[in-house]
């Protein structure tokens, strides 16, 4: 019986090395500065956040509760929640693509993408 | 069902339900959504080896539903149904093949299992394919969580039933 | 214990019927005016207010310029040949007229009847003949449009049409009321006619994109206090006998205007400037734009012509962006 366990400790050692060398190769050079706030999978906010000059915060609300997300130059995080766990405040600050802020309870998430050509407008776009 | 048999298995429910919301009251042992000790599987393990699958299920299944409610986290109750069934399935499916001394690998499967059913419903519901890029981190604390609860379940195992 | 599963289902059903959506906090409005529809988004304590007060501001001006409307200004001023002027058409007229002088008449507020004829306010297009149009060309010169300051003469039956002009005037105006409400981020857009204020909430300026003719943007650029308004043949036309014929008329010509430009954009802190410049500009073409364009240096062009070349003054080339290969037009 040792001998199994001991394979099977094996097993389970190499599998959280590889997962570990993923998670440290995923992270590293991840770059990125347009914040995405998804509520309930729709996009509530697009945020540059390399043209963020004074930090200031956002309130999202959802039937559950509430989210207060910190906006600061090149980083993001939820200051505040009500939701049970308060995981998503504990999470921290993010400043690249690696990993969302999750809000499961109120199903709020807060990413960093890469900046491409989101538009406010459309001009000649219009219905004539 | 006699009367013994229905005495137990709603004592491993009521002791599933105080394991599971005293856990919820605990501080988090990661500051990243998911990473929990599940210390509740520690029961449904025990109700699976010492009775088998259907009255495993049912011990798991009101425990979930009646879990959430009184922890006011019916939000997180899809979560948890959707970790929970999956685990479920992959630990039915091991019980049998492995031998009884492995339980703790059983309990490394099923956590697996369930944090990655975790990471797909979470994906899903938040639309946010980046949810899975934890992962890596949530299988290795399975892992380690699945190990613990699993030698827990052992041990109980062991004084219980002899 | 099945009873109690069940009861436990129904339960859960129950639970899980919740979650619904409310909006984070800006102030919206859609407004249908002028045969389109216009988009108004302001952000400040006010915005609310400043909203309506730019709707009441938009049918007002409406009411005023519309040729359709029989008791418009303009439709009084047409019955009669001429007449006073309200402060609102004193400064289209005045703005209008600026930049027919700078581009000889490329630009026409005596077009309509041209456009009548052509079914373009009808919308029974049709194209007509060239005598008609020979016979109705010496009503649509601008020069039969006398203005003395506070008062508007129609010479050889000419008719007054602000609609070339109108929508960026109105823009102009939404944004001043905007202002004044103490709103200072914004951003409209009056049937494709995009018009900024101040910066978004989190510093960073407005980003306008530019429609591609051939669908999807040709490019997109930062705008601070900016009208961005784009021409193009492809916003209205119709199809006859194999050809196209869109609804932008040369007022030479009587027919639409063919100058190897497909898509005109003026970007200008006037919007009123702007939206007669467009029309002017792709009636031109780009030789004649660009040259426009030195003489005046207020502001930026993007053109396209017929080929796909994008070409930009250099006054956009920090901001303007495009998946598209692009020549940028220096003053030298």
């Amino acid at each position: 019986m040792l001998k199994s366990n001991i394979k099977w400790v094996l097993i389970f050692a190499l599998l959280c090395v590889l997962c570990i060398t993923l998670h440290i190769v995923h992270t590293k050079g991840k770059s990125g500065k347009l914040a995405v706030i998804k509520k309930d999978g729709e996009t509530v906010k697009t945020i540059d956040l390399s043209a963020v000059s004074e930090p200031y915060e956002i309130r999202i609300e959802s039937d559950n509760g509430y989210n207060i997300i910190y906006v600061e130059k090149g980083k993001i995080s939820i200051k505040d929640a009500d939701c049970p766990d308060r995981l998503c405040v504990k999470q921290g600050t993010i400043e690249n693509g690696a990993y969302p802020i999750v809000c499961l309870p109120h199903r709020v998430t807060v990413s960093i993408e890469k900046a491409d050509g989101e538009v406010d407008a459309v001009s000649g776009g219009g219905a004539e | 069902m006699n009367t013994k048999k229905l005495t137990r298995l709603s004592l491993l429910t009521a002791l599933a339900l105080i394991i599971f919301i005293v856990e919820a009251q605990l501080p988090p042992i990661a500051p990243i959504p998911g990473i929990k000790m599940g210390l509740a599987n520690i029961i449904t393990l025990v109700a699976l080896y010492m009775y088998g699958p259907k009255e495993a299920f049912t011990v798991l299944f009101l425990r979930i539903i009646l879990g959430n409610m009184f922890s006011g986290q019916v939000s997180a109750l899809m979560y948890s149904a959707a970790g929970g069934v999956f685990c479920f399935a992959v630990m039915c499916a091991l019980y049998k093949i492995l031998p009884r001394d492995l339980i703790w690998v059983v309990s490394v499967f099923g956590a697996i299992a369930h944090v990655t059913a975790q990471v797909f419903v979470a994906a899903l519901i938040t639309e946010t394919p980046a949810v899975f890029w934890y992962l890596p981190l949530l299988l290795v604390s399975a892992v380690i969580t699945g190990a613990f609860t699993g030698l827990c379940a052992y041990y109980c195992l062991k004084r219980w039933n002899k | 214990m099945k009873k109690i599963i069940y009861m436990l289902s129904a339960l859960l059903a129950l639970t899980s019927l919740c979650s619904c959506s409310t909006p984070v906090k800006e102030a919206q409005k859609t407004v249908y005016a002028m045969g389109t529809v216009m988009e108004l988004r302001a952000y400040g304590k006010n915005a609310d207010a400043a909203l309506s007060a730019a709707e009441d501001e938009i049918t007002r001006l409406d009411a005023l310029l519309s040729r359709g409307f029989v008791n418009s200004e303009i439709s009084e001023i047409n019955k009669n040949g001429g007449g006073e002027v309200s402060a609102d058409t004193k400064a289209i007229l005045q703005k209008g007229i600026k930049v027919s002088d700078k581009t000889d008449g490329a630009f026409d507020m005596c077009i309509a009847p041209l456009v009548d004829l052509w079914g373009f306010y009808s919308k029974e297009y049709h194209v007509p003949a060239s005598a008609e149009i020979a016979e109705i060309l010496p009503k649509t010169d601008y020069n039969n449009l006398i203005f003395g300051g506070e008062s508007v003469n129609l010479k050889n039956g000419a008719e007054l049409d602000t609609g070339g002009i109108a929508k960026g005037y109105l823009s102009n105006r939404v944004i001043d009321i905007f202002k004044e409400n103490g709103v200072d981020s914004a951003i409209i857009s009056l049937g494709g006619n995009v018009q900024t204020l101040g910066k978004k909430a989190d510093g960073s300026l407005w980003r306008v994109g530019i429609r591609d003719p051939e669908g999807g943007l040709l490019g997109t650029l930062e705008a601070l206090d900016k009208a961005v308004i784009t021409s193009g043949g492809y916003q209205r036309f119709f199809e006859e006998d194999g050809k196209t014929y869109h609804h932008i008329i040369d007022p030479q010509t009587g027919m639409p205007a063919e100058s190897g430009l497909v898509s005109v954009t003026i970007i200008s802190s006037d919007g009123a400037k702007a939206d007669a410049l467009s029309t002017a500009v792709f009636v031109l073409g780009k030789d004649k734009g660009v040259t426009l364009w030195k003489n005046e240096g207020d502001f930026d062009m993007v053109l396209m012509t017929d080929e796909g070349n994008i070409f930009i003054t250099e006054g956009i080339k920090d901001t303007f962006q495009s998946d598209y290969d692009f020549s940028l037009i220096t003053k030298e």
